[in-house]
């Protein structure tokens, strides 16, 4: 079975702030003004904030229960 | 607050004022102290791109060289390209050099950005001030090491550090023989040279013997002897005439012959002057030491005759009178100056090598002498500098007349603004200083009032060393107010001018002039210009002030008027003008000029401040007499303080430790760090994600523009002991507050991966970001980065890379103990995806353990995050406080303004107004300045709370949350503006039960970062043996240390000789069953036998302890109890004696050794041990020693090293054992 095509990746220009959409083996580069540095942009995927809630940041103790 | 329109530019110029120093020195340099301007490349690169990219700032550094061949010829210029050189920020050659705050932030800078610093591998870097002697100053001193320059040297000497047009200095020094000459002693290549002063002074000038002996003694005077102000003795008169015989000595009676003798000894030390004319060597020399006319030296010699004679005080070293400062640019230009030369002198030897090997070498072509010189490299120069830069260090030779060759630069951390600000204005006295025993460089001095804060330096270690300029202070440079760089030359010119018109007898041809105390001299720039009669001189000082601050530029306005009055037997009095750069500076009211309109702020240096009548507006006369009226008044109180000393509300009222403790703590808040957070790529990053502006504040806050960055949390604070948990500095935070939003921050930490930094390792094909097809892993995005905005957890892959030496794109996995959230991933442009910064969020929301601070030095922490509805209630108004402190905080403390804060505080946010807390605000009134002086601080306050029905004192009925009742007493509550410190236990806390062992010792390893234990040092154990804690100490420091079963031979009592051998199969393996093992058998190698073998517990480090001992040829030998087993624990036999053989023939039989009796049960330590010295007493340690061996470990390995190398065991050990001989035993860590 091959491959699926790789996807595209949305990335922000860091200088006209245009969106720019590169494959892979694409030169990294803003097509609108040639700038070199670009920012990926944020996922649309869902992402599970239950890990990132307070309990599993602030290490009560791990077990999910607090200490008071 | 933060809706308001950004800030234009003129907001920030009190800011941009505290960075001045810093880019002015940097604009010297690339204006004057350059003759040709680097250039930015065409295309420009921004501060924010190197630092995303972590390049270095820089621009192309372009000289022209010239080339001439003999003298015949004409003179070839070539430009050749010095390489990238780096660039100050804001510097005229920066690409934000006058850029508006809106211009700023569209290049993606903070709009309130100042540069003054250099961005090298993306890091920030600034040149720290260092503290110098200050130039053209002839200091006396007096030190021990003087004396031992030679046989008759004493310990006094004049020592004036003499600066050149291109910033590099050389010190001379003039020291005292005890015979009453002098010697001129200065330091080329590494080399002191000492020259009998009477030489040097006939050969700088034409004169006469007669001369000479009157200007040296022209300072004595009979009539004034022992008379106010008289500094020359009758010994002058005898000195000068040693001085002279010493000149007729060595036969030299003319000028032309001095020159002739000092030439001819130097001409092997000046380089390509080997061949030259004595004579041109010593004017050589006198350019290169810059000891001007006989004059200075002249003043010099009779400077150093009153030191002797007691008619003068010798100078303080350690005072900032003397004192000046280096400044960034000025260091550059110096280490440039002896790059280049060192560049020179290379590229002259080798076209002098290929002329000699190549006779028709064509000098005239320039092309080939190019490609010659590419031998050279020029670009190696501005790397040079890239790397002083980068490193604080300092290659050079000569050492360039500093004190320090290395920490000259530090990272300016952008933890918050006042840390950023502070790098800027500190001032460090030298890293020589740190490691001195004596204290008295560190003391606080009344010389550096109003320009080191007194209240601004750090404690501990670098406590006095390092200080910050105050906020008012201010360094001289080469530009003008209005950006004009400055001709000293002519400004020397027209002081002159000024100085000849009122009366200065200039002393132009002659070098005789009279001498205090009927005259004064006066030196300009070090430089002896003439002198002044002594009822003049008053006068003239005045003039010289009034011209200062008046708008004519005869004067400049920075000129220091360094007046040194006549007094008995103090400072040597004389009139010192200084116009050079790199001087501290500070504004005061001169107010013996009328004032017109702010015509009347004089610019003070600390030279003169010494001898000036500075009247301060705090209430009281300061100690001044009638007879001397002030002349000058200090603007304003504040201006001894820092900018984060100003920053304290009513510092005034504080205990002055606990505002050094703020100033600290200021610059250890987790802050709102940067407005363009979303630009920056820094390492690590604090930031506060809800600041609030502060309720009570200082003039110097809105100055400062510090509400673009705040640093805290208006939080109500009560006084009171609730539950205990605010025991010892603990606060209770309110639960509710906390999860509104109260103190949330985040650190962001950025990792830069580049790929194309791995290219050497394979054959040249590149790696790049990549995505494998076959792992389905959903936290890699098809580019190979991960999402943004993903959370990563400990140990999980987040990106992947592959080349095309690999089958499959490798994934990375993430380290660190905690989860992150992915914050931004920034990819640089190249043809492949190879660079990358990914940046992480940290979520540090206040928990238990984290620290917090008011701006008064009290800090503590957060003991329990208490829900609200437990808080107690204000019975008025139902409000539960943010945070609750003890009281117990208060008392020995004495931080009153804490509680006026809370005061104003409350009462500022009832009247919907901030409330100004300047320091010695009140003082001012006292002095009849401004408004009524009727109430107090207090009434004024209470005042305010009582308008709006509150308590008086800012007391409140409160309830307790848990019972509802009414507290018994009424509590002090109000908001107080409270810092979140970046000390966070989410970063500092260690556990472990086991993990990684050591591999020598098997114990425990040390460091948060690998997951070590905590050390259980020798104190941990006295205590617990003072506890008498025995089965817990031996549980730390044994069982869970490095427990360890060995065999013992109780034949030989030796632990190091038991082998196994290896059981003979029983059976073969079935398969699915498995074989029957035979028991290990263990025999004694050196017995040949099992018979005796034990197995007993012990520390590993002890079997350590007795393979190192066999390595330096000692026999360690256990003995049983009297050969009986007794087995009253599970593992093996009590050992009760341990012996150490030092086996100096090698027959087995001791020559002497320690015997130690003691028994298992005490492992534990709570040796009582009979103890048998065979033999000598260097032994003894070793005993001692042993116990710690055996139980902690100390030092022990390496003492009885040194007791071998000694020669206390003069038999060579056995070669093989020397490799498993490393260096220590020391450490116990024990699993937690």
């Amino acid at each position: 079975m091959d491959p699926p095509p790789p996807e595209a990746v949305y990335y922000i220009c860091g200088d006209c702030g245009m969106e720019v959409q590169l494959k892979s083996n694409d030169v990294i580069q803003c097509r609108e003004c040639g700038y070199r540095i670009l920012y990926k942009k944020r996922t649309r995927r869902i992402i599970d904030f239950g890990l990132t809630n307070v309990d599993s940041l602030d290490y009560s103790n791990g077990r999910g229960s607090r200490i008071f | 607050m933060f809706g308001k329109q950004l800030a234009a530019a003129e907001d920030f110029a009190a800011v941009r004022e505290l960075f001045r120093h810093h880019i002015e020195s940097f604009d010297y340099l690339v204006t004057k102290g350059l003759e040709e301007e680097s250039k930015m490349m065409q295309v420009p690169l921004l501060p924010f791109e190197c630092r995303q990219a972590k390049l270095s700032y820089t621009g192309k550094f372009m000289a022209e060289v010239c080339f001439k061949y003999n003298d015949s010829g004409a003179v070839i210029r070539e430009k050749f390209n010095f390489g990238q050189l780096p660039i100050m920020l804001q510097s005229k050659l920066c690409h934000l050099r006058g850029a508006t705050p809106q211009k700023l932030v569209s290049y993606k800078e903070e709009a309130s950005e100042m540069g003054g610093y250099f961005i090298l591998n993306g890091l920030e870097r600034v040149v720290r001030l260092v503290i110098l002697p200050k130039r053209n100053y002839p200091t006396s001193m007096v030190r021990n090491s003087f004396r031992d320059r030679k046989e008759g040297y004493t310990d006094k000497a004049v020592v004036i550090r003499c600066e050149r047009e291109d910033q590099s200095s050389v010190t001379v020094k003039l020291y005292y023989l005890r015979n009453g000459s002098a010697r001129l002693g200065f330091w080329i290549q590494g080399r002191e040279y000492l020259l009998p002063v009477g030489v040097v002074l006939k050969a700088l000038i034409d004169t006469t013997d007669r001369e000479i002996y009157e200007c040296l003694t022209c300072c004595y005077v009979e009539n004034y002897e022992k008379g106010k102000g008289a500094v020359g003795t009758q010994l002058v008169g005898e000195r000068a005439q040693i001085i002279l015989d010493e000149v007729r000595d060595l036969k030299l009676f003319t000028r032309h012959e001095c020159l002739e003798h000092i030439g001819e000894h130097f001409r092997p030390l000046m380089g390509g002057l080997e061949n030259e004319r004595p004579s041109v060597v010593s004017h050589v020399l006198q350019t290169l030491t810059r000891f001007g006319p006989s004059k200075e030296l002249g003043f010099m010699v009779q400077k150093l005759f009153s030191l002797v004679d007691q008619t003068s005080v010798l100078d303080n070293p350690d005072s900032l009178q003397n004192h000046e400062v280096l400044l960034p640019g000025h260091l550059i230009t110096i280490y440039l100056k002896e790059k280049l030369e060192e560049w020179l002198q290379r590229t002259k030897k080798i076209i002098e090598d290929e002329i000699n090997k190549n006779k028709d070498f064509d000098f005239g072509n320039v092309t080939k002498v190019k490609k010659l010189m590419d031998k050279n490299p020029a670009k190696q120069i501005s790397l040079a500098v890239e790397n002083m830069l980068k490193t604080g260090r300092l290659n050079t030779q000569s050492g360039l007349d500093l004190q320090q060759r290395a920490g000259l630069t530090v990272q300016a951390e952008r933890l918050n603004y006042l840390r950023f600000i502070s790098h800027f204005r500190a001032v460090h006295r030298g890293a020589s200083f740190a490691g001195l025993r004596t204290t008295s460089v560190r003391k606080l001095l009344p010389e550096s009032w109003g320009f080191l804060c007194p209240v601004h330096t750090p404690d501990g270690e670098p406590c006095g060393l390092l200080n910050h300029m105050t906020h008012i202070c201010r360094i001289t440079s080469f530009f003008d107010a209005q950006g004009n760089i400055r001709d000293f030359s002519k400004i020397r010119e027209s002081i002159l001018s000024v100085l000849s018109a009122v009366g200065m007898k200039t002393s132009k041809p002659n070098l005789v002039q009279a001498g205090p105390p009927a005259a004064f001299s006066v030196l300009l720039d070090g430089c002896v210009v003439g002198s002044i009669s002594s009822s003049k001189v008053e006068k003239v000082v005045a003039h010289l002030r009034r011209l200062k601050v008046s708008a004519a530029p005869v004067i400049p306005e920075d000129l220091e008027v360094g007046y040194v009055p006549l007094s008995m037997g103090g400072a040597y009095p004389g009139l010192y003008l200084f116009t050079i750069p790199s001087r501290f500076v500070r504004p005061v009211k001169n107010i013996s000029i009328p004032s017109v309109e702010g015509q009347n702020i004089e610019l003070i240096g600390p030279f003169e401040q010494v001898f000036m009548e500075i009247r301060c507006p705090d209430g009281r006369d300061g100690g001044r007499k009638d007879g001397f009226p002030a002349t000058h008044e200090e603007i304003h109180p504040t201006g001894m303080l820092s900018v984060v000393a100003n920053l304290t509300p009513w510092s005034d009222h504080n205990q002055s430790p606990r505002n050094m403790y703020q100033c600290q703590m200021a610059k250890q808040t987790m802050a709102f760090s940067l407005q363009g957070l979303c630009n920056r790529a820094d390492q690590k990053l604090y930031h506060l994600q809800t600041p609030q502006s502060p309720i009570v504040r200082t003039s110097a806050y809105k100055k400062y523009c510090i509400d673009e960055y705040p640093t805290g949390t208006n939080a109500i604070v009560a006084v009171l002991s609730y539950t205990g948990y605010d025991m010892e500095d603990a606060m209770i935070l309110n639960k509710s507050s906390v999860e509104r939003g109260m103190f949330h921050g985040h650190i962001y930490q950025t990792e830069t991966i580049d790929l194309s930094d791995q290219k050497k390792r394979s054959d040249n094909t590149p790696t790049y970001f990549k995505k494998s097809n076959v792992d389905k892993n959903p936290l890699i995005d098809s580019d190979g980065l991960p999402h943004v905005g993903q959370t990563i957890k400990p140990y999980e892959e987040y990106y992947s890379f592959t080349n095309d030496t690999l089958h499959k794109p490798r994934a990375v996995k993430r380290k660190g103990t905690e989860p992150v959230i992915v914050d931004y991933v920034a990819i640089d442009g190249k043809k492949l995806l190879q660079k990358a910064n990914i940046r992480f969020r940290h979520t540090r929301n206040p928990i238990i353990g984290d620290k917090f601070s008011s701006r008064h030095g009290q800090k503590g922490v957060c003991s329990q995050l208490w829900p609200d509805i437990d808080m107690p209630f204000s019975g008025v108004t139902g409000m539960r406080p943010d945070l609750i402190i003890n009281p117990h905080a208060f008392p020995s403390r004495m931080t009153i303004a804490m509680l006026l804060e809370s005061v104003a505080a409350k009462g500022g946010s009832l009247h919907g107004n901030y409330v100004d807390a300047t320091p010695f605000a009140s003082s001012k009134n006292a002095n009849g300045e401004t408004g009524p002086k009727s109430k107090t601080l207090v009434d004024e306050l209470g005042e305010m709370l009582k308008v709006k029905g509150f308590n008086y004192h800012g007391v409140e009925v409160l309830y307790s949350g848990v019972y509802g009742t009414e507290l018994t007493c009424e509590i002090f509550i109000g908001p107080v503006y409270y810092q979140r410190l970046r000390h966070m236990v989410s970063d500092k806390f260690q556990v472990r039960s086991t993990g990684t062992v050591d591999q020598v010792t098997r114990q425990p390893i040390k460091g948060r970062k690998r997951g070590g234990g905590i050390r259980f040092g020798e104190m941990e154990r006295d205590s617990m043996l003072a506890h008498g804690a025995a089965y817990l100490l031996h549980d730390r420091l044994h069982t869970c240390s490095d427990y360890h079963i060995a065999d013992v031979c109780s034949i030989c009592g030796s632990i190091l000789t038991s082998t196994f051998i290896q059981p003979k199969r029983v059976g073969r393996a079935v398969s699915g069953i498995p074989s029957v093992r035979a028991p290990k058998k263990v025999i004694c190698h050196a017995c040949k036998t099992s018979k005796g073998m034990e197995t007993v517990a012990m520390p590993y480090v002890f079997r350590y302890l007795a393979a190192e001992l066999a390595s330096m040829n000692i026999k360690m030998t256990l003995q049983n109890n009297e050969g009986v087993h007794v087995r009253p624990r599970k593992t093996g036999m009590i050992i009760q004696k341990v012996v150490f053989n030092a086996n100096m023939v090698g027959n087995g039989e001791a020559d002497y050794g320690v015997v130690i009796d003691t028994t298992a049960e005490e492992f534990d330590g709570s040796s009582s041990a009979d103890v048998v010295l065979c033999d000598i007493g260097e032994c003894k340690f070793l005993l001692l020693d042993f116990l710690l061996v055996l139980f902690l470990s100390k030092s022990f390995v390496r003492k009885a090293r040194n007791l071998y190398d000694s020669g206390a065991f003069p038999l060579e050990p056995p070669p093989r054992f020397l490799p498993a001989f490393r260096g220590r035993v020391s450490v116990c860590f024990m699993h937690m």
